[in-house]
């Protein structure tokens, strides 16, 4: 039977130039009320591995939001950070899970709508295809 | 110790209950709620309990309003904690007391694993390094001399063109062969000559400032055929030397080659053209692939050359060019009239930056700069637009980084000696020892980090056999924590254990390599 | 340490105030406005998964920057009565209009907004920037009534009533910085494009409103005039240089900015819907990437389409549709149908430029746009000309460099 997998136990990375900046203008939007959030300075900090660990301890899911490519505060590190979700996701496919418990979405700090849509898309698809 | 502030926010109504199970949950922990953080008078509380009770961190729990960086700088200031210190979580509207608890526990976990930093005060080098003598050069150099800061200029080709001004001190022929250290202090390995003899000599310069000059294409190689196809720079020359009856009925000005070029471009096409159909007489088609009027005067003086004649021709971009003894024929499509046409023209002036430049890589990999896609100078990041480059202190301008129209390069000069004015004016530069750290016993020195650390932060430590991180030029994003094949480099503030403690798991140690700290 | 006066508090003001304060000056922004921040707080992020460089969260950055920090105090509802030079400096005075809110002290808890029994406080929130605002035009007290609401209510003590509707104001600055910012083009007077008359014709200002909330463009249902309720528009034409390059209007210099904006809200439109057809109509497109090519080429292959020729006149057809007149050099019409006709409306120099100019002892160019050949009065951003936000800002540390040196 599935059930809706609850707001906390979806891990949402941060980057403290874009994603950041847009979640605190919707901080106190009910339908992310619960959101487990956090900044961290940089997508380009993640790496597969990190991932990884959030999932297997518990994490029904692992968002993270960097800026857009070209608009890093840091240069590099959304590349970065797209081809650490590779590795990730090719790791998940190898271990027989599903490859879109991770996910990576670049949007500017303008962008509080883009960011509540990508939150709430997740949590959409992590509530269809989770099991209990 | 951290401290737990709790805002009960005095617009709420009657929060008693709630806060004395919570505080109950929390026993132990230094907690203090008020009932006004966001105030004035809640920043005060907070001081003053940090001061009471000895706390080294704040963990503030309440509403967004608490999240606001600049909430965050003034409890900064008050209480005497930096920001790496403190943290702010949201507590839900209806949360239970149960919820509010679990998530101030998490945050606690996180902030307790965070250590407190050293400040480390460096001293701000007051000199100042210019490359290029060029237009843009020389006038930054005088406008950075003019604020009082040591300024050396130097220009690879002798003897440097522009005026000895009073205080810039200038060395010709010179280039950088190495750009190593930090903002504050960068060292430069110069390469001079003197009557024949190549020397190095290393000199350290608070800040630099990269104006070289546009990179250049090959005018030797196609399109180009002497006296038939000339670079447009070359027609200036013409237009002044070459007397009426030496000129060709018809003369082409060719721009956009292969690439959209600018206003600099179109400027130098526009009055080249007047020039040679008021002076000669002659027939001049300009053809381009859109014309570039977006700076005062230009529309005007478009509209000049159109009032006196000259004829243009917008081509739909790869226009063809075939010279012969006879003349050259300069094909393309026209996208007004919608077809192709061929110009026989007996001299084709074309413009150098519409070519794929012949970027020289040596200056970047000097400097420790990353080029964009036309191997300019600077990356296409707005975030550095227009004057900075990945290198904090290190400032780039002009055609060397992609804008070569003057009026606006001599702007950036004064926007880059501001910059660098912003940099050094504080003479002592207060730095947060919560850069990277690197292990030394997990490092295996594959130089991974030296690579990918986008602000050239990271060099390797001969004596250690590490690599080693700058403080000073380290913009702790974790790039190089992510990157490092051995997992051997931490950010203190935004480690493994830090990141999972915040999403509310333990980590515990695994043997291998997922997550291993 | 200097004193230094910042008139606007847009895109280049917010810049000069934020860098010289971090510099150790003291700075003083005045806003004619009761919001601060300008027109760049209406634009919208035109990012797809890629930036375009466009600079609007630069520009919030920058004025996030101002706002914070604890030497730079603003004062809103203001207005400049005279200007003296004494010595070396620069003794402004006038008035500014109360409530006034310090915005550096402000922690943005809502209860002025909830206090206030006009409605006239709103709040801004985005990129990182946030503020709260009064409406000067509906606040009480301005109308002359005796109300403190907001101010009783801040628990900041952030608002300031005290000394009635509008307080005097003198400073003696070092220098002073005008950034008034620009007024737009109005395409009212270029009826044949038929904005305020057609519905489904906007200028670019309002594509901008519009995509600062939604990624799509309304079209006209039923003959109304399309809002953010309606229905995505399946085609769109941009039409650019209105109210640029023109002789006739007394405006021929070109804006800069609107082949910048148009194609890279374009690019934005195209990536977020991909079916939607998106027709350039132009005389020349103005570079504004340094790596342009390629950002052109991405245009060609998402397939939006340029044309060739400015529509000389925009018609209703039966269908709810907008129907472009194109002539071509040689007379032929052609026609081309569109939902939504985006009018790229050019940049014009700011209401009261003559005054700010009579009172600073400043130029006026050909256009209108501000000059100043004085070392203690700059000019920065919009107002000396038509220029985008990365200029803007570089303009605003250049113009800095010439008060401070």
């Amino acid at each position: 039977m599935k059930t809706s997998v609850r707001a906390g136990q979806i891990t949402t990375l941060l980057c403290e130039n874009s994603g950041w900046k847009a979640y605190v203008e919707i901080g106190l939007d009910p339908a992310l009320q619960g959101l487990d959030v956090q900044k961290i300075p940089c997508s380009g900090r993640v790496d597969a591995g990190l991932l990884l660990a959030l999932l297997e301890r518990g994490s029904a899911g692992v968002l993270v939001v960097g800026c857009p490519k070209d608009n890093c505060t840091y240069l590099q590190g959304n590349y970065r950070a797209e081809k650490r979700l590779a590795v990730a996701r090719a790791a998940l496919r190898e271990a027989g899970l599903d490859e879109n418990l991770v996910r990576l979405e670049f949007l500017s700090s303008l962008d509080s709508c883009r960011l509540r849509d990508a939150v709430l898309d997740f949590k959409r698809y992590l509530d269809d295809h989770s099991s209990s | 110790m951290t401290g737990i502030f709790l805002c009960t926010c005095r617009r709420k109504k009657d929060p008693s209950a709630w806060l004395e199970r919570a505080a109950k949950s929390l026993a132990g922990i230094p907690f203090f709620p008020y009932d006004a953080m966001c105030a004035p008078e809640g920043i005060r509380f907070a001081a003053a309990r940090v001061k009471g009770e000895k706390l080294d961190k704040l963990l503030l729990a309440g509403c967004a309003a608490l999240l606001h960086e600049g909430y965050c700088e003034r409890i900064s200031r008050a209480a005497g904690i930096p920001a790496s210190g403190i943290d702010a979580v949201v507590l839900p509207a209806r949360a239970s007391s149960a919820e509010a608890v679990r998530i101030i526990r998490r945050a606690h976990a996180a902030l307790e694993l965070i250590p407190r930093f050293e400040i480390r005060r460096v001293p701000l080098g007051q000199e100042v390094l210019v490359v290029g003598d060029g237009q843009v050069g020389a006038q930054t150099a005088r406008e950075v001399a003019a604020l009082g800061y040591r300024t050396t200029l130097i220009e690879k080709d002798a003897p440097a063109a522009c005026a000895a001004a009073a205080d810039v001190e200038i060395l010709s022929p010179a280039t950088l062969a190495s750009l190593d250290g930090r903002p504050g202090a960068y060292t430069a390995r110069l390469r001079t000559s003197r009557e024949g003899e190549r020397q190095e000599t290393e000199r350290v310069f608070g800040a630099v400032v990269i104006a070289a000059g546009a990179p250049g294409a090959d005018t030797r190689a196609a399109p180009f055929s002497p006296g038939r196809v000339i670079p447009l720079a070359d027609l200036e020359g013409s237009i002044e030397r070459q007397p009426r009856r030496d000129w060709p009925r018809l003369v082409a000005i060719v721009l956009d080659f292969c690439v959209d070029e600018g206003r600099a471009s179109t400027e130098a096409a526009l009055r080249s053209a007047l020039a040679v159909r008021e002076r000669f007489r002659r027939e001049v088609t300009v053809l381009l692939r859109d014309v570039r009027v977006a700076a005062r005067g230009l529309e005007a003086l478009y509209d000049q050359a159109r009032v006196a004649g000259v004829t243009f021709v917008k081509h739909a971009g790869s226009p063809r060019i075939r010279s012969s003894r006879e003349g050259v024929v300069v094909s393309c499509r026209d996208t007004v009239l919608g077809e192709d046409v061929e110009i026989s023209c007996g001299l084709a002036a074309v413009s150098v930056d519409g070519l794929p430049a012949c970027a020289d890589p040596s200056l970047a990999a000097a400097a420790g700069i990353d080029l964009d896609a036309y191997g300019r100078l600077q990356q296409n990041n707005v975030h550095l637009l227009p004057e900075l480059s990945n290198r904090q202190g290190v400032f780039v301008i002009g055609a060397c980084r992609g804008e070569a129209y003057q009026p606006e390069v001599l702007r950036d000069a004064r926007d880059a000696a501001f910059s660098v004015h912003a940099l050094l004016s504080q003479k002592i530069l207060k730095v947060e020892l919560s850069h990277a750290l690197v292990d030394g016993d997990r490092c295996a020195v594959c130089l991974t980090c030296v690579r990918v650390c986008p602000f050239k932060a990271m060099r390797i430590d001969e004596n250690e056999k590490k690599a080693d991180c700058i403080a000073e030029s380290c913009r702790r994003c974790g790039i190089c924590v992510g990157e490092c094949p051995a997992k051997a480099i931490t950010l203190p503030a935004y480690a493994d254990a830090i990141v999972m403690a915040r999403a509310g798991m333990a980590e515990r140690p695994t043997i291998g390599a997922v997550g291993e700290r | 340490m200097k004193r230094y006066l910042v008139i606007g508090s847009g895109v280049a003001g917010g810049t000069a105030a934020g860098e010289l304060a971090r510099q150790g000056h003291k700075v003083f922004i005045l806003e004619s406005t009761g919001r601060i921040g300008g027109k760049v707080l209406s634009y919208c992020c035109k990012a797809t998964d890629s930036c375009s460089r466009c600079g609007v969260c630069v520009a919030h950055d920058r004025i996030a920057d101002a706002l914070r920090h604890p030497r730079v105090s603003v004062m809103t509802g203001a207005r400049i009565e005279k200007v003296e030079s004494g010595g070396r400096a620069t003794i402004v005075s006038g008035f500014f209009s109360n409530p006034r809110i310090a915005h550096n002290i402000c922690t943005d808890c809502k209860a002025c907004i909830e206090a206030c029994p006009a409605g006239s406080i709103s709040r801004y929130s985005r990129g990182g920037l946030t503020f709260t605002a009064i409406d000067y035009t509906s606040c009480l007290l301005q109308k002359g009534k005796k109300c403190s609401a907001c101010a009783d209510a801040c628990p900041a003590d952030a608002i300031r009533t005290a000394g009635g509707p509008k307080r005097r104001f003198t400073v003696a600055v070092d220098g002073v910085l005008i950034a008034t910012g620009h007024e737009t083009f109005n395409p009212v007077v270029k009826a044949r494009l038929g904005y305020g008359r057609l519905p489904g014709v906007m200028t670019g200002l309002e594509a901008e409103q519009v995509l600062s909330r939604q990624d799509w463009l309304p079209a006209p249902v039923n003959g109304g005039g399309g809002d953010s309720a309606g229905v995505p528009a399946r085609s769109v034409a941009f039409i650019q240089c209105v109210g640029s390059r023109d002789p006739r209007l007394k405006r021929n210099f070109c804006s800069s900015v609107c082949c910048a904006y148009a194609l890279r809200m374009s690019r934005m439109l195209k990536a977020r819907n991909p079916d939607m057809d998106i027709a350039v109509y132009y005389i020349d497109i103005q570079n504004f990437d340094k790596v342009f090519t390629p950002f052109r080429a991405e245009l060609d292959r998402m397939g939006i389409r340029f044309v060739r020729g400015i529509p000389s006149a925009v018609a209703r057809t039966g269908g709810q549709r907008l129907s472009l007149l194109i002539e071509d050099p040689e007379g032929k019409r052609a026609t081309a149908e569109h939902d939504v006709v985006v009018l790229s409306i050019g940049v014009a120099p700011p209401e009261g430029a003559a005054e700010m100019a009579s009172l600073f002892g400043l130029e006026l160019d050909e256009f209108g746009f501000l000059r100043s050949n004085l070392a203690g009065v700059r000019v920065a951003g919009t107002c000396g000309e038509p220029q985008g936000i990365i200029d803007s800002i570089a303009s605003a540390r250049a113009a800095a460099l010439e008060l401070v040196r």
